[in-house]
């Protein structure tokens, strides 16, 4: 017979890992955009999808799976008046998500990433967080993780669905030669972008009090940066280089000169680069000193 | 016991299952110039233990501390033998927060459910646990319900809910009672003492002191950023010695009973109230058994008996005065 008394007996399971303890935040990041009222982030959401789900439907049409009956070779004359169009182009790939996403971006950012922590601040949902084993940064990358992912849907993985299906449908193997060259750097180029934007607009988030001033800050943040980068490149005789204070151009440009754009294969990233570093240094720097516990004596 | 400050205590190591379930060693806190806490050292071990204090007086920052979410300016605060901020340590700990503002749109379940993943469970298990946690705090039929709809008593049973999921060894409660309603009170103080009957350690802070006479077996006394006493009520009590206990009687001879106690050495003072006699006495707790005695000598000469200052209340108050 064995007495065990009443003592502490600890439950017994095998604790998971660090980054799965972080996962439901991620995910919890990450559905956020679906929970807003009246379905308007879902809808929000699937209007994202429109440039790519255009190209989609381009390359449908240029292989021939929507056949336009017609007597001249209209398909070949429009590619080659507009090489964009082409999708063994790189443009093509690109273009949706750099030249017509910008709107995208900031519904993304503005909705979901720059109110990641703010939103979680005035509920003191951090002190729940922080007392679980999650550490102040742990949480970050969590969150960062989920904001990623939600902008990565539209920006990464709506790319290479968009190229994917036009490999598939291709008659033979020609897209798939023309287009392997650049692919991998279109989407090391694209998770770059996708992973330095969320970053600034999660940290953006760990500044302000409540979500709407950071949603606020952040706009402002992003548009302002934009209006001085142009104000300044004009100033400055159309020198380029003004322009990578917008945190924005500066990433569209480093993605197009690393993936081989033209004519960008030739641009200098120098002060996109530093421009870049800077402001994320500068953010990381102020979610040393923010994020933490606020101290208050009561 | 009084104002205990012992400077010389080491900490324990941390694979020892004997350690102190929760140690402050010589810990002051400042915010800039202000002082929080200064030199306080104690420890919580296995049972209930209640850290009273005016608002202000420290509890709060001796909470932040204990569960890591604040850092010592000077000395150590060890939990279950390691350095709350460690996460492996963290996974000892149950902490419920003063704080009420968390999801109200999510429901019970998927709250609590929530809490254990990030606490380490898988997700099949958190799910399983999170419902027969619930279930166990009487919230079976709510618990697919939102948070937001929920009594102040629900709220507070599953805050206590997702602090106890995992069976920590220490569990740190901050106000659990406030707000609640009289039936609601009663069963979380049977809750927190059944807690405290399986072996752990608890923390429960709370301004409201009859609340906690009833449901803690030891006490922090804690004034303006200073740990004031620690121990047992009656203990504490005992080592009050400048304020002479009051006790009360009740008797149809109010003046003859007055008379034979007068006689008795340890009776400073007697005086008359509306009910009976208020009796001042330098003698400890066996003086009841003395009285009772006397009034049965007497032939039932008293009819009642009570004590008017042996309370957590009077002690704070006989200690901060």
């Amino acid at each position: 017979m064995v007495i065990h008394g009443v003592r502490y007996r600890p439950l017994d399971y095998q604790p998971t890992s660090r980054w799965r303890r972080g996962w439901p935040i991620a995910w919890n990041e990450f559905r956020s955009m679906f929970k807003m009222r009246w379905g308007m982030g879902i809808f929000l959401f699937i209007l994202c999808f429109v440039p790519s789900l255009i190209s989609l439907g381009w390359q449908f049409i240029y292989h021939g799976a929507y056949q336009i009956d017609s007597d001249v070779p209209w398909i070949e004359v429009v590619v080659g008046r507009t090489p964009r169009l082409n999708p063994a182009s790189i443009s093509f790939y690109l273009d949706p998500i750099l030249r017509e996403s910008f709107w995208v971006f900031m519904v993304l950012t503005t909705l979901v990433s720059c109110r990641a922590v703010a939103k979680d601040r005035p509920t003191d949902a951090l002190e729940i967080y922080w007392t679980r084993g999650i550490s102040p940064w742990g949480y970050f990358l969590a969150k960062w993780a989920g904001s990623f992912l939600l902008m990565g849907t539209v920006f990464i993985a709506a790319p290479l669905v968009v190229w994917l299906v036009g490999v598939a449908m291709a008659s033979d193997w020609t897209q798939l030669e023309d287009s392997l060259w650049f692919m991998p750097r279109v989407m090391v180029g694209l998770i770059f972008m996708t992973a330095v934007l969320t970053y600034a607009a999660v940290a953006f988030s760990a500044f302000s009090r409540t979500p709407n001033r950071s949603s606020l800050i952040w706009a402002f943040f992003i548009l302002g940066t934009a209006a001085a980068g142009r104000v300044l490149s004009r100033v400055f005789r159309g020198e380029y280089s003004w322009k990578a204070i917008d945190p924005w151009d500066s990433s569209k440009r480093l993605v197009e000169w690393f993936a081989g754009v033209s004519p960008w294969e030739d641009y200098d990233p120098t002060a996109a680069f530093v421009c870049l570093g800077v402001t994320l240094a500068l953010l990381t720097i102020g979610l040393y000193r923010r994020l933490r516990h606020v101290e208050v004596i009561a | 016991m009084t104002a205990a400050q012992d400077q010389s205590r080491t900490p324990p190591a941390a694979s020892d299952s004997d350690a102190a379930s929760l140690s402050f060693m010589s810990v002051s806190k400042w915010y800039g110039q202000i002082s929080a806490l200064s030199e306080v050292s104690f420890d919580v071990e296995p049972g209930v233990t209640g850290l009273v204090g005016q608002n202000g007086a420290g509890k709060s920052t001796i909470m932040k501390l204990a569960v890591g979410l604040s850092r010592p300016s000077q000395g150590e605060v060890l939990l279950s033998g390691g350095s709350p901020r460690d996460s492996g340590v963290r996974r000892t700990l149950g902490y419920c927060s003063d704080l009420d503002r968390y999801y109200e749109r999510v429901s019970g379940r998927r709250f609590v459910t929530w809490m254990l993943r990030l606490q380490g469970f898988s997700a099949g298990q958190a799910a399983a646990r999170a419902a027969e946690t619930l279930e166990e705090f009487g919230l079976a039929d709510a618990m697919d319900r939102a948070i937001g709809g929920y009594s102040k008593g629900m709220r507070q049973r599953v805050k206590l809910a997702q602090a106890l999921a995992h069976e920590p060894k220490v569990v740190l409660l901050d106000e659990p009672l406030t707000g609640l309603d009289p039936v609601a009170r009663h069963d979380i103080v049977e809750l927190i003492r059944g807690l405290g009957e399986r072996g752990k350690a608890i923390l429960i802070s709370s301004h409201v002191l009859h609340e906690l006479q009833d449901v803690a077996e030891q006490f922090l006394l804690v004034h303006q950023g200073r740990l004031l006493a620690e121990g047992g009520l009656d203990e504490l009590r005992e080592q009050i010695e400048d304020r002479p206990r009051k006790i009360a009687l009740r008797s149809r001879q109010p003046r003859a009973v007055a008379a034979r106690l007068c006689a008795m050495p340890e009776i400073i003072g007697v005086r008359f109230t509306d009910d009976g006699i208020q009796v001042e006495t330098k003698g400890g707790s066996d003086l009841f058994g003395r009285l009772t005695h006397i009034g049965a000598e007497a032939g039932g000469l008293i009819e009642e008996i009570h004590p008017v200052d042996d309370n957590l209340e009077a002690v704070f108050e006989y200690l901060t005065s």
